[in-house]
């Protein structure tokens, strides 16, 4: 529990005897979430996104996103492949930053929430899935334990990409979830693509 | 906190975020002044309407094949100088939308109360394809569930959000009014759908806007996927005119420039497209009715 939490008791909600010791075990999603006072930059950037400056609250919302898009341990019980697939999404919205076309020319995301608000884009926060509605503050609190422990790892995810940089394997700038024998790249349950115009980009500004 | 990822520790401030410049266009008869957060329809008075994250809008903003906006339960008319009328209801029209062709969609507690003329339908939202976990109005408001209406009938396309992503299916559902009866399409999960549309010489079409996706239907029953280009990216609408035209919003290299509105054309069915470019004597015959082409064209508002 964190601190000034205070408990409200109806009247007459049934309440555990004083003679049961034994107590109950109550779980809280509690999560190390980016301080939302400071701002962060990417490792090893190159110099498109060198100079841009994160918010913790925009990293919050990223992680956010990353754990509605990525796949749980539930679907990908593989440790390994799930961080693969995190590494991936995240050269996406990376690659997303500082950049037209966006869907459009004049749109130009500086910050990893206009990359995930673009229109039309990111299905979790286009449509509101239940996984991006349920890791709000006030909803994620009471989030199951695997679900807790998926949210907990893209916030990692997150922190080892900023800490490390882009990861030079993965050069994307689409994804979608998974779909046997569909087209892309497949990592972890999640498909990923490179269109012309983003690899023609990519070699006059990386 | 680790140290190493804390470059400073300063309060953060109200960023103002200037990456989407004020720009200007028309749609219809009426001047339209748009920025990251509003647009701002142009008539006597004002019609403002939020920009959503996902780039829904609210109240919902829609154009017909005239040019006439529907944005939430007000009509602006494409003629000169454009009238406004609105729906109303006990709620103020709040939870009104006007379409075109004379429907009318009514948000209810659990579903949607829709009107032709005298005649009233009132679905419930699984009737519609909606798993029902959102209320109503956040169902419509999220784009789960779009509306549209032809000369001849209504259809809406519905998103099941599954647990995952990868779960969502989609359906289109023709709406007999009349019968309050509906007929359910099932697509699948071919893309992220972001668009239903129709015109009168072009039918259908649904588009996606992840895997390049565009969903034809002459009858709204049966869909069909318009073969495009590989090298087509960032495709988040289209409008077709007939079986020849064909406009899209999206990339096609490798002639495109930086100032390209990244507007594709097809005039042979979709067998050749071509980048249109700013200038382009073919932007004299974009369609009215397209949205998302007349606000490619906008121009930006020096302040």
């Amino acid at each position: 529990m964190g601190n000034n939490n205070t408990a409200t008791i109806k009247k007459d909600a049934p309440l555990t005897p004083v003679s049961d010791k034994n107590g109950s075990h109550v779980l809280m999603c509690e999560l190390e979430w980016f301080d939302e006072r400071k701002k962060y930059v990417i490792a090893n950037a190159p110099e498109r996104t060198a100079k841009l400056e994160f918010s913790g609250s925009d990293l919050n919302f990223l992680a956010r996103v990353l754990y509605a898009e990525a796949s749980g341990s539930a679907q990908l019980p593989d440790k390994a492949e799930r961080d693969k697939e995190k590494a991936a999404i995240m050269s996406v919205n990376h690659f997303r930053l500082n950049r037209p076309g966006y869907p459009r020319n004049n749109y130009i995301a500086t910050s990893f929430k206009m990359v995930c608000e673009a229109p039309g884009q990111f299905e979790s926060v286009y449509a509101k899935s239940d996984k991006f509605i349920g890791s709000a503050k006030g909803r994620v609190e009471s989030l199951g334990k695997s679900e807790c422990s998926d949210l907990e790892e893209c916030i990692e995810a997150i922190k080892t990409f900023l800490e490390k940089g882009p990861d030079p394997r993965y050069k994307f700038d689409n994804f979608r979830g998974y779909m046997k024998n569909g087209p892309g790249t497949h990592i972890g349950r999640s498909r990923f693509f490179l269109s012309d115009s983003a690899a023609e980009v990519l070699k006059k500004i990386p | 906190m680790k140290n190493w990822l804390v470059l400073t520790a300063v309060l953060l401030c109200p960023l103002a975020f200037a990456q989407v410049a004020p720009f200007k266009y028309n749609l219809g008869t009426s001047p339209v002044r748009e920025d990251a957060e509003s647009i701002v329809i142009q008539t006597p008075q004002p019609l403002k309407i939020r920009i959503l994250p996902g780039g829904h809008t609210w109240p919902l903003l829609n154009l017909d094949e005239q040019g006439n906006i529907y944005a939430g339960n007000k009509i602006v008319t494409s003629q000169q100088p454009p009238k406004v009328s609105s729906y109303s209801d006990k709620d103020g029209g709040e939870n009104t939308i006007a379409l075109a062709h004379g429907y009318r969609v009514d948000i209810r507690d659990k579903g949607y109360q829709i009107t032709q003329g005298r005649i009233t339908c009132t679905l419930a939202q699984r009737q519609l394809g909606l798993s029902g976990t959102k209320s109503a109005f956040d169902a419509l408001q999220d784009g789960n569930i779009v509306f549209r209406a032809s000369d001849q009938k209504l259809l809406a396309l519905a998103a099941r959000l599954g647990a995952d992503n990868s779960d969502t299916t989609y359906s289109v559902f023709d709406i007999d009014v009349g019968r309050c009866r509906t007929h359910q399409a099932n697509l699948g999960n071919p893309d992220l759908l972001v668009e239903l549309q129709w015109s009168p010489g072009g039918g259908w079409w649904i588009t996606g806007s992840i895997e390049q996706t565009l969903l034809h239907s002459k009858d709204g029953r049966h869909w069909y996927p318009v073969v495009l280009p590989k090298q087509i990216s960032s495709l988040i609408s289209a409008y077709i005119v007939d079986d020849r035209e064909i406009w899209l919003a999206g990339i096609l290299p490798p002639d495109s420039r930086d100032d390209d509105p990244l507007i594709i054309h097809s005039t042979d069915g979709g067998k050749r497209w071509k980048n249109i470019h700013r200038g382009d004597p073919v932007l004299k015959r974009m369609p009215v009715g397209w949205l998302e082409g007349w606000r490619r064209l906008g121009q930006p508002i020096q302040q």
